[in-house]
């Protein structure tokens, strides 16, 4: 009986896991850049019938018969599929139409991926982030002395000011990608970190990072609908392994009661 | 009528063991291709009974066959095909038909699954959700490094540059020899898988779990109540014995 009980737990407990995600995701259905995560769910070890005071039959008994113990969440996984573009008209608003990441660098020189390319400039003419982390690229020029409206980023991420009728190429942006998306961890504001050791591309060296576009930002890739069905799903089956456990608890209710 | 108590016990513990599957299957509700359990139970072999002292003769005389409990016969799994559910996500692939995707584990030995959530790993080869390499007809891992591919129905990934390569689903003569491993793994003990013919991958679907939260319910409600009947006879039994023990013989 009271593995039973344990059984109802362990799934309770992983339909908690995913009614967690799936809270994320409905707070982050407005997020820049935001990728929606989920939790798919996994069987627990079999435990073998035989030797446990069990009456079965001798095929039974030689087919070693294994009963279940519960399911677990599964390491969270991350869709990447892209958001929608929403045209802004700023121009440093950049979106990656395509697979890649931005890159951004912190004072202290840790190196984090974002989707998020809402960007500005600083006192210094630096491409930065909202939270003034630094975007990764080749700066030939600062960008403080030329006007807003004057500065084009191309889709390969040439950054160009038109002053006076003459182009003065100031820069270009770089992209990144690996090729485990599994392994980036998301750290909040955006950004995902890159496990050690893992290879990092840049679209200098090859191509299939997908195209910048200047004056969109990349909407979250949260489906509401999708989220709020999956939300009543896991709530009914997360009720109906209150039955199972609701059921051995009545059992053993029944098994105490034998001897009065 | 101490038989009687033992009888009641055994059913007891059977359906004890009944709801342990249950439980299980119900927290499986949610997993990517879980197959259910069914525990058949079976009763104990006949015994001849035969009655002594009624016999005018002092003779043994037969009165028929009893039988004299309920044990645990076998634990079927249930191969129903699961809903497949949209997903979009290009590394989940859902088996609609027969077959198991064939993966390796840390350990070298193979194992088979129905749940297609994969992954990339580090190196970009594609993995099942607990990390163990999904392998190709070959039984080599597969290296896509993207996830820029498409998968035909008869499992075939077509990489960007042309390259294919097809993914080893394989069957079995006899499925009900495949023992559970977890982590919606199967391994089979004896016997060589052959390769599936029956069947269509999808690409950005997942199998759902086949568990019918209907028939588990029912079931449950039936598991409880045969319970509660076994504990009244118990207790009647008990009474009688009580009965027996401590009035009959008072003057």
């Amino acid at each position: 009986m009271f593995k039973i009980l344990h059984t109802g737990r362990t799934s309770m407990d992983a339909m908690q896991r995913r009614m967690d995600s799936i809270a994320n995701n409905i707070a982050n259905a407005q997020t820049t850049g935001y990728k929606s995560q989920r939790v798919e769910f996994e069987d627990l070890v079999y435990d073998r019938l035989a030797d446990r005071g069990v009456p079965q039959t001798e095929e039974a008994r030689q087919r070693q018969l294994e009963i279940g113990t519960g399911s677990r969440a599964k390491d969270l996984a991350r869709s990447f599929e892209p958001g929608i573009l929403k045209e802004t008209h700023n121009t440093y608003d950049l979106a990656i139409d395509g697979e890649g990441f931005f890159g951004l660098v912190d004072g202290n020189g840790g190196f984090y991926l974002t989707r998020d390319g809402a960007f500005r400039v600083d006192a210094e003419g630096r491409l930065t982030d909202s939270h003034g982390y630094y975007v990764v690229m080749d700066a030939y020029a600062p960008l403080s002395q030329y006007n807003d409206e004057d500065v084009t980023i191309s889709g390969d991420g040439l950054v160009t000011a038109n002053k006076d009728g003459v182009n003065v190429v100031l820069g270009r942006i770089r992209l990144f990608s690996v090729a485990d998306k599994g392994s980036l961890t998301a750290i909040g504001g955006n950004m995902f970190a890159v496990r050690n050791g893992t290879e990092v591309a840049s679209n200098l060296d090859t191509e299939g990072f997908g195209i910048i576009r200047q004056g969109f930002l990349e909407e979250s890739n949260v489906d509401l609908t999708e989220e709020l069905v999956n939300m009543l799903a896991t709530q009914r089956a997360y009720k109906l392994n209150t039955k199972s456990i609701t059921a051995a608890d009545e059992m053993w209710g029944m098994v105490n009661q034998l001897k009065r | 009528m101490i038989r009687g108590l033992y009888t009641s016990a055994t059913g007891m513990i059977t359906l004890q063991k009944k709801l342990e599957n249950v439980s299980n299957n119900l927290a499986n509700i949610e997993t990517g291709g879980f197959k259910k359990q069914e525990l058949i139970a079976r009763a104990f072999d006949d015994v001849n009974i035969a009655n002594r002292s009624n016999s005018p003769d002092g003779r043994l005389r037969p009165i028929g066959t009893m039988q004299l409990g309920v044990m645990v016969d076998d634990i079927y799994t249930d191969f129903e095909q699961g809903l497949l559910k949209e997903t979009n996500n290009p590394l989940d692939m859902a088996i609609d038909g027969e077959g198991f995707f064939t993966v390796q584990l840390p350990n070298g030995e193979y194992a088979y699954t129905r749940d297609g959530g994969f992954r990339l790993d580090s190196e970009g080869r594609l993995t099942a959700g607990n990390g163990c390499l999904v392998l190709d007809r070959d039984l080599n891992s597969i290296t896509v490094g993207t996830e820029d591919f498409q998968v035909t129905g008869d499992g075939t990934i077509v990489l960007p540059g042309g390259r294919r390569v097809q993914l080893n689903i394989v069957t079995f003569l006899d499925l009900q020899a495949l023992h559970r491993l977890g982590e919606n793994m199967y391994a089979v003990a004896a016997g060589a898988p052959a390769p599936a013919d029956q069947y269509v991958v999808r690409q950005g679907f997942l199998e759902q779990s086949n568990v019918n939260p209907l028939d588990e319910l029912v079931k449950l409600i039936e598991i409880a109540r045969s319970f509660e009947s076994n504990q009244k006879a118990i207790q009647s039994i008990d009474e009688t014995l009580d009965k027996a023990v401590n009035e009959i013989g008072r003057l």
